[in-house]
C-alpha cells in the first residue's frame, strides 16, 4: 500500500497528462482520512468537508514542494488541519433546523429519538481533547491501527493505543444510557 | 498503574459512535474529488484561452508590423525621389538653403514637394468606458515640405509633426 501511494506521490508530482488522475486517486485514497481529522476539530460534518475541499486543493498547489513522498499522508493531514483551522476562523453561518413536520419519516418519535442520540455522541466527542478526538474518528471511522494513526499524528503506537484506550473508557461511560441505532452498518468490527 | 478496558470487543458505544461518523461522514465524500475535477477542467479551459489570446496579439503584432514596414518602405522611397530632384535643381541652380524661415502663406509659390513619414507605435491595450477592450495603435507622421521661392532665388522646408490615435476593437475570448 505505501509503494502505491509513493507511486501515485510520485505520478502526481509530474504534472503530465497523468499527474491529475494519480492525484484523484490521492483523494480517494485519503478522503475519509482527511474528513475524520477535520470533523474532529471542527465538530460539523459540512464544513469538515469545506475544509478537505481547500485541503487538497492546496496540496495539489504544494505538491511540488513536498519534500519526502514517503510521508505524503502526515504531510496531507498537516494541511487538512490547517485548512480546518481557517474554516474555524471563517464567521459560521447559523441555520436552524427545524422538524419537518410533513416528513416521510413513518416513525417520527423514533426520529426524534435518533436525533437526540445524534447529539448526545457529538457532546461526548467533543468533551475529548483534540488530538484524542482525531485519533478515535480516525479509528472508528476509517478503521485504522494506532501505528498507521501514529504515522498521521507524529506519535509513537503506544500513545496512540493510550488515548484511544482512555477515550473508549469515557465515551463508554457518557454513551451507557444509550440505546444502539437501528441502522448500525457501523466499523465497530475493526477497533481492536 | 491504571489498566485500560481491553478494545478487542466492539461493545455499544463503539457502534454509537461508527454508526455516528459514518452517517455524517459520508454524505461528504466524493466533494473534494469533484472540485479537484472542476479545477483541472477550468484550468484546462483557461490554458486554451491563454493561447487562443496568445496567437491573436502575435497575429496583431504582425500585422503592425507589415503596415509599418510598408509605410516605412513608402516614406524612403519618398525621400528619395525628393533627395535625387533636390540634388538636381542644387546642381542646375545653384539654390541655398534659407537663413529664415517664412510662413507657407508668403510663399509665392506653390509647394515643390512634399514626405511625409510615418510609423505605427502600438500603444498597448486599454479599456474603453463603455468596457470595450481595444488595442491603442498611436500613427506618428513626420510630414516635410519644400517650396522654392524665385523672388528671394531660395528653397524654403517646413517639418510638421503629427500624431494619430486610433482603436482597434479586440475580440474578448
Amino acid at each position: 500500500m505505501a509503494e502505491l501511494v509513493q507511486d501515485l506521490v510520485s505520478r502526481a508530482r509530474r504534472r503530465d497528462d497523468q499527474a491529475a488522475d494519480a492525484f484523484a486517486a490521492l483523494i480517494e485514497r485519503y478522503e475519509r482520512s482527511a474528513l475524520a481529522v477535520a470533523y474532529a476539530l471542527l465538530g460539523d460534518s459540512d464544513r469538515a468537508g469545506d475544509a478537505v475541499q481547500d485541503a487538497f486543493l492546496r496540496a495539489w498547489q504544494e505538491l511540488p514542494r513536498l519534500q519526502e513522498e514517503s510521508r505524503f499522508g502526515g504531510w496531507l493531514l498537516q494541511i487538512v488541519r490547517n485548512a480546518a483551522i481557517d474554516q474555524r476562523r471563517r464567521k459560521k453561518v447559523m441555520v436552524t433546523e427545524f422538524p419537518d413536520v410533513a416528513s416521510d419519516d413513518p416513525d417520527p418519535a423514533m426520529a426524534t429519538v435518533e436525533r437526540e442520540r445524534e447529539s448526545q455522541v457529538q457532546a461526548a466527542l467533543e468533551k475529548l481533547d483534540e488530538t484524542t478526538r482525531m485519533a478515535v474518528t480516525l479509528r472508528y471511522y476509517e478503521g485504522m491501527s494506532a501505528k498507521e494513526i501514529g504515522e498521521l499524528l507524529e506519535m509513537s503506537p503506544p500513545a496512540v493505543d493510550m488515548r484511544l484506550s482512555r477515550a473508549r473508557a469515557m465515551l463508554r461511560e457518557k454513551l451507557a444510557d444509550l440505546a444502539e441505532p437501528m441502522s448500525s452498518g457501523s466499523r465497530a468490527e475493526g477497533v481492536k | 498503574m491504571t489498566v485500560f478496558p481491553p478494545m478487542n470487543e466492539p461493545d455499544k458505544a463503539d457502534v454509537l459512535i461508527s454508526a455516528h461518523l459514518q452517517k455524517k461522514l459520508d454524505t461528504q465524500r466524493g466533494r473534494a474529488g469533484a472540485a479537484f475535477r472542476e479545477k483541472m477542467r477550468r484550468e484546462g479551459e483557461g490554458e486554451a484561452g491563454t493561447h487562443s489570446l496568445e496567437r491573436a496579439r502575435r497575429q496583431s503584432v504582425r500585422m503592425l508590423r507589415v503596415w509599418a514596414g510598408t509605410a516605412s518602405a513608402l516614406a524612403a522611397c519618398l525621400a528619395m525621389v525628393v533627395t535625387i530632384q533636390f540634388l538636381r535643381q542644387q546642381s542646375a541652380g545653384g539654390v541655398t538653403a534659407p537663413a529664415r524661415s517664412i510662413p507657407v502663406q508668403q510663399a509665392s509659390v506653390g509647394v515643390m514637394d512634399q514626405v511625409e513619414l510615418s510609423r505605427e507605435v502600438d500603444g498597448g491595450t486599454r479599456i474603453l468606458e463603455d468596457q470595450t477592450p481595444v488595442r491603442v495603435v498611436r500613427e506618428e507622421q513626420l510630414r516635410q515640405t519644400q517650396w522654392f521661392d524665385p523672388s528671394e532665388k531660395a528653397t524654403y522646408q517646413m517639418t510638421e509633426p503629427i500624431e494619430k490615435v486610433g482603436y482597434v476593437r479586440i475580440q474578448p475570448y
